[in-house]
């Protein structure tokens, strides 16, 4: 018989011990294989939302309220689907249900075929009408049912552009559902990376083209399998820009224009650089012409390159003869200028007549007059109705001639110059492009233009969304490790129960030892033939461990389904294992269970084989230089807890954090210092005295100095993570209506689903909503749509959605308490979104939880974005404040949202300050003016309190663990108060011999465990008491001191459950029995 | 065999105070195949001055030989060996391994140092011993199946197992009946005499002390001859 063959026989003869070995290597092994699990599950739950909510499609290419060519898709030869992807809002037939952020997709089957599902609509049903799963659970809606969706429709220019009349900004469309569409029909399709599924409606392509007057284009490709940004190039057309290239019937010049109206800069110097001899002009519609006391009302000037002067104007005879003016006469231009939120400014302009023309003559060209909506069209300019306010009373009879007889002929020219002074716009400056046909053809034209134009600029260029999506699915938590941490003390519970399990066994064997010793055993041999042991079991165990562990991976994403479904924003987590994770998982259980025994065994070895032969060798607290460094490591532990709770930092939730886990950890160091010193005070008898039960059980505390400090441990770090964990549970609605709050004071939170274009502060939108200044003030938001980088996403957001807001509307309000800047910035809070940091970077200020988890970035850094035409630029995360409800995007300042972001109209997202009284009335008022935008208004402590759910239920997460890890440590206190009986079963058998009652006995044990129940109790919930102080300060902090009494109560109740049980238990049977065993 | 030469042993005071003595100035001379036993009240340190002999215990001061050699500059090691191959044991408690059949048992020091004989040697070495005290019907048994006299004896042959020149039993019948006592004493000597093993007995029992061929007192930490034997 060897080594191996002893350790065999041990395990198999000491079977029984070694069950308790096995099962608490099985805890450990347990716990870690399952917090790696939620890992795992959450990681392959994010990749395979990825393949489900992007297909094959790999590329897409989304030129928002620009359309390009629905033919683009089949020239580039590669897989893919034109799609047009627009904003709307759905209720069910009585207006009921509703949802708004509904995604509008006009699609056709090459769209289905990219997420490897049949084409769902039949041959002849054009006008189909598709709702995903989640959409139609939310409306409440099957096949056959009737629902109305209202589309938000893309203006031919920017919505921001008053001349764009606000009457047909959406359409209505009534029909039945024909289908809901699962997971695996492409049902759960969005561009963004989000677990929660998308609300999407599925249209035909060509149905929807039609009722948006867009037919064959579209402003979404996705495209399967390799493609560049310059094999596209190759296939565009300048109809992809938005231009129709035209040969004028009179003059015979060719002519560039737009369907937005305004060619864009680049556009017009990509057109200008095509030939020298080509010219832009940029008409307009002015209000008045005037001339002393004549005017003409509403007419068309357009500027071009005229060889005059910019002071110089040249008219029309028969604008000379409405006004009666002559060459060298005076004409004042009056015309609305555009200023912020369709805010029209009107000014004017004084220019002299150069010269009269003919009707006749060049000047008689009605295609100067761009397609202005609401205007070019109508047959009568009684019918105009432009978007800019016309007084149709001004509209003379003869002006109704001109436009029957000339229509939008310009009635003046001024230099291109002098136009644009007057006219530029952040939309362009200039309507028209021309050039002589007799120098420059059609295809010099196209081609010279396709060579100068940087087709990015007009977002023409590929995004790889798998790579985003596969990056975003990284996840923004590792929730392996946030178990894992949260675990962490439970898996040393688990620790500590397997070495005092295995030291209740070892200890039984000591004589064994000591005979193994003597008989010529080295103690590293007599070590390994344990140690051995200690592996077998620790292996057999880890393996069982995983088992269990896959079951309580299972109990866990069941956990984050149910009553933690808020941690993961309600999304579904699929069980998945990986092998080596598992692996992973065993391995390191088996490493802290071995780690566990060969602490025990190096402990047990020291004793000689004398001591161990006679059983004896207990360590007795000696007097000493122990207790005196106990004390002074205690002191200096108590000093740093009190230098970090004085210094921390309450506004800032992660220094708090820091500040609760640092002082607390020195707290309980301190704590259990105190214990080791009292417990070394007691055992070299400088405490109490021995005459009595209770002495006497003090004094049995000191036997097994360690075991006993291990037992205060356990119980002091499982209270002092179950009590303090409830004081940083927040009370999101506390103090909400203070400006510093997570609200900023705010007491709404709108989102509308199609912007809304008005200032709802000025009076003319009061009227119409009915409420007045003293009602409600709104801060509206501009919002360029991006990953959502809330606690909401579990992806790692790659682009967060961007907010664009007046810096001083919230710095005049003080809202959201105070800002903490990068290093350098010089700007004070919010103004710092207005600093200038040159070139390309924009200062941006997110929620600091929005900056760590959701980006993983820190305050100062970079995220790099794409403008409207492609152009990158760098958003700079200048400052950071606490826990907010505008948690997951990034705000920067209006002016520079609305200069990277010019085909953003309007506003979606808005908070506004209202008495409280007038709360319900608001939020009836507001819905019900802007219901066809799909305004949704909720209060703002409702939207901060689903944010500080998340945070909750985590805290209750790491609260059960903790609990779990109470109930590991009462095992072990049970263990402990076995072990030391069975041990000291003579001793007890000679006091019982000596007169001792049984009862008086398991007094004495129990108050001795009690004892280090108390000990371990006092440490642990004092430390937690003033390590929490940080967390007090915060706002919204209350703790629920009833709630915490229960708990200690709870701690206490069980932990002496447990020490009666033992104790019970351990003095059972004939005590005396063991004196004749001695 | 064994010489121990002003062997001196020395404890700290728990209370701090100053250190007090157990053995003082011990002189000790055992010649080999010789038998000698050690009385002296409880507390005289009858068990330390064996647990220094057998190199489990290092003395204050003095030097310990076996078989001629100082053992005093040996390292824990070499005295692990030393005890494996050259020291035999014999515990008042037997120290049996439950998990372990009798000749399990015997057979567990080999495991400690290969003996000079082959593993199939040494079990057959063990059956002879144990057919020599009396348990060959018994090897396959386990040590809760023995009674005490017997326990003991097995614990006598598996101090020789490794074929020892010094046996050093420490109370061996300490935990025995006197019938027991009897017998375990029959079987030392019956060992010394004919396996040449040289016999180092500490016990209260004067039946055992009578059989050997020496017996000497340690009485306040000194050890001499005991008279009248």
């Amino acid at each position: 018989m060897g080594i191996f063959g002893l350790v065999k026989r041990s395990l198999v003869f000491y079977w029984r011990r070694n069950a308790g070995v096995l099962a608490a290597a099985a805890v450990s092994s347990a716990i870690l294989v399952g917090a790696l699990l939620v890992g795992d599950c959450v990681r392959y739950s994010l990749g395979r939302l990825v393949d489900l909510r992007l297909g094959e499609t790999r590329f897409v290419m989304t030129s928002q309220n620009r359309f390009f060519r629905e033919g683009l898709s089949g020239d580039i030869g590669s897989v893919s689907a034109p799609v047009i992807q627009l904003r709307g809002l759905i209720a069910n037939s009585d207006g009921s249900r509703r949802a708004n952020r509904v995604e509008v997709l006009g699609v056709d089957g090459r769209f289905f075929s990219m997420g490897g599902a049949a084409d769902p609509f039949g041959e002849d049903d054009d006008s189909g009408l598709l709702l995903n799963g989640e959409l139609a659970e939310r409306l409440g809606v099957g096949v056959g049912d009737e629902v109305v969706v209202r589309i938000g429709r893309p203006g031919r220019m920017s919505r921001d552009v008053p001349l764009m009349p606000d009457s047909d900004m959406t359409a209505v469309y009534r029909g039945k559902v024909t289908r809901v569409l699962g997971e695996s029909d492409f049902g759960r399709f969005s561009l963004q990376a989000n677990q929660v599924s998308p609300l999407n409606v599925f249209v035909p392509l060509g149905w929807l083209a039609e009722k948006i007057e867009r037919v064959g284009f579209v402003n979404t490709l996705l495209a399967a399998g390799e493609l560049t940004d310059d094999n596209l190039q190759k296939y565009l057309e300048p109809a992809d820009f938005g231009l129709e290239v035209r040969q004028l019937a009179g003059s015979g010049e060719f002519e560039v224009r737009s369907r937005r109206v305004f060619l864009d800069d680049f556009i017009t110097e990509a057109l200008e650089a095509v030939s020298d001899e080509g010219g832009a002009y940029l008409t307009y519609l002015v209000n008045e012409l005037q001339s002393g006391e004549r005017a003409a009302p509403y007419s068309m000037v357009t500027a071009i390159d005229a060889g005059m002067g910019d002071d110089e104007i040249v008219i029309n005879e028969w604008l000379a003869e409405d006004i009666g003016v002559e060459v060298g006469d005076s004409v004042t231009l009056r015309y609305f200028v555009m200023g912020d939120r369709r805010e029209l400014v009107e000014e004017s302009s004084g220019f002299l007549v150069r010269e009269i023309v003919s009707m006749e003559s060049m000047a008689g060209d009605k295609s100067f007059m761009p397609d202005f909506p609401g205007l070019s069209d109508e047959e009568n300019c009684s019918d105009w109705d432009p978007g800019i306010p016309i007084d149709l009373d001004k509209i003379r009879d003869k002006d109704e001639e001109y436009w029957d007889d000339y229509r939008g002929t310009p009635k003046a020219f001024v230099t291109l110059a002098a136009g644009r002074r007057m006219w530029s716009n952040r939309f362009g400056d200039a309507t028209g492009v021309r050039y002589p046909a007799a120098t420059v053809g059609r295809e010099d034209i196209e081609s010279g233009f396709l060579a100068n134009i940087d087709a990015s600029r007009a977002g023409l260029y590929l995004q790889d969304v798998r790579k985003l999506g596969d990056k975003a699915g990284g996840g923004t938590t590792d929730f392996g490790q946030l178990f894992l941490g949260l675990s962490m003390f439970l898996i040393a519970a688990a620790g500590i129960l397997t070495s005092l399990v295995f030291a209740f066994c070892v200890e039984r064997r000591q004589g064994e030892a000591g005979m193994l010793l003597a008989v010529g055993f080295e103690k590293k041999l007599v070590r390994r033939v344990f140690l051995l042991e200690g592996l077998v079991l620790s292996i057999v165990g880890s393996f069982l461990g995983a088992c269990v562990g896959v079951a309580y991976t299972k109990g866990m994403i069941f956990g984050l389904a149910t009553v933690w479904k808020g941690a993961v924003a309600g999304s579904a987590i699929h069980f998945h294992a990986s092998f080596s994770t598992v692996f992973i998982g065993i391995f390191a259980g088996i490493s802290i269970s071995l780690f566990a025994i060969w602490l025990t065994l190096k402990k047990q070895m020291r004793r000689s084989a004398q001591q161990l032969l006679r059983g004896s060798g207990e360590e007795y607290f000696r007097k000493g230089a122990k207790g005196k460094i106990s004390l002074l490591l205690s002191a200096v532990s108590i000093i740093g807890a009190i230098a970090i709770v004085s210094t921390s930092r309450s506004d800032e939730s992660g220094a708090v954090a820091g500040a609760f886990f640092g002082a607390g950890s020195l707290l309980l160091i301190a704590g259990l210092c105190m214990v080791y010193s009292f417990l070394g005070g007691v055992g070299a008898n400088l405490i109490g005295s021995v005459c009595s039960v209770r002495g006497l059980s003090w004094r049995n505390c000191t036997r097994r100095c360690g075991r006993s400090l291990a037992v205060a441990a356990l119980i002091a770090a499982g209270s002092f993570l179950v009590v303090s964990i409830g004081a940083f549970k927040h009370d999101p609605l506390a103090h909400a209506d203070e400006r510093n709050s997570g609200t900023g004071g705010f007491a709404l939170f709108g989102e509308s689903s199609i912007p809304v274009l008005d200032d709802l502060n000025s009076s003319e939108v009061r009227q119409k909503i009915g409420l007045s200044d003293g009602d409600v003030q709104v801060v509206q938001m501009r919002v360029r749509d991006g990953d959502d980088a809330s606690c909401l996403n579990l992806n790692r957001a790659q682009r967060p959605r961007v907010l664009g807001v007046e810096a001083k509307e919230f710095a005049r309000r003080g809202a959201f308490g105070e800002i903490r800047l990068a290093e350098g910035m010089s700007a004070d809070g919010w103004e710092v979104l207005d600093a200038d940091l040159g070139g390309d970077v924009v200062p941006a200020i997110a929620d600091n939880a929005t900056v760590i988890w959701a980006l993983g970035k820190k305050l100062g850094d970079d995220v790099e974005y794409v403008d409207d035409e492609g152009r990158r630029f760098t958003v700079r995360l200048a400052g950071v404040m606490q826990n907010s409800i505008l948690q997951g995007n990034l705000i920067v300042s209006e002016k520079q949202f609305v200069s990277r972001f010019p085909s953003e109209d309007g506003y979606r997202m808005f908070l506004a300050d209202a008495a409280d009284v007038k709360i319900e009335a608001v939020i009836e008022r507001l819905s019900e003016t802007f219901a066809d935008s799909g305004m949704e208004v909720v209060s703002a402590g409702e939207r901060l309190a689903r944010f500080s759910a998340v945070e909750n239920t985590y805290l209750s997460i790491f609260q059960l663990l903790g609990g779990l890890a109470l109930i590991l440590g009462s095992i072990g206190l049970g263990l402990v108060v076995l072990i030391n009986v069975l041990q000291r079963r003579g001793e007890l058998a000679m006091l019982r011999a000596v007169g001792f009652r049984r009862d008086v006995l398991k007094k004495m044990i129990i108050y001795e465990h009690a004892g280090l129940l108390g000990l371990g109790l006092v440490c642990g919930v004092a430390a937690a008491l003033i390590s929490i102080i940080p967390a007090l300060r915060t706002p919204g902090a209350d703790i629920g001191y009833i709630f915490l009494a229960i708990i200690i109560a709870s701690i206490a109740f069980s932990g002496l459950v447990w020490i009666w049980l033992s104790a019970s238990v351990a003095l059972r049977g004939a005590l005396l029995d063991a004196l004749r065993d001695e | 065999m064994l010489e121990l030469v002003k062997v001196c042993k020395s404890y700290e005071s728990p209370a701090g105070g100053p250190r007090f003595s157990v053995l003082e100035d011990v002189d000790l001379k055992v010649e080999s195949g010789a038998s000698v036993a050690i009385v002296g009240p409880s507390g005289s340190g009858k068990s330390t001055l064996l647990n220094i002999a057998g190199a489990l215990d290092r003395p204050s001061s003095g030097d310990v030989l076996v078989g001629g050699e100082d053992i005093g500059g040996l390292s824990d090691s070499s005295l692990a060996g030393l005890r494996s191959r050259r020291i035999g044991f014999v515990f008042q408690l037997h120290h049996l391994l439950g998990q372990c059949t009798v000749l399990e048992n015997v057979l567990i020091p080999s495991i400690a140092c290969k003996s000079s004989r082959g593993a199939k040697e040494t079990e057959e070495y063990g059956r002879y011993l144990l057919d020599r005290v009396g348990l060959g019907e018994w090897i396959s048994h386990r040590p809760g199946e023995l009674s005490g006299g017997q326990m003991q004896r097995v614990a006598v042959v598996r101090a020789l197992i490794n074929g020892p020149g010094l046996l050093l039993a420490d109370e061996p019948t300490g935990s025995l009946d006197k019938s027991a006592t009897e017998n375990i004493a029959d079987l030392l000597v019956e060992l010394n005499q004919s396996e040449k093993v040289t016999l180092v007995v500490v016990t209260h029992s004067m039946v055992l002390a009578g059989r050997m061929g020496k017996v000497l007192r340690l009485s306040d930490g000194s050890l001499r001859e005991k008279e009248g034997v």
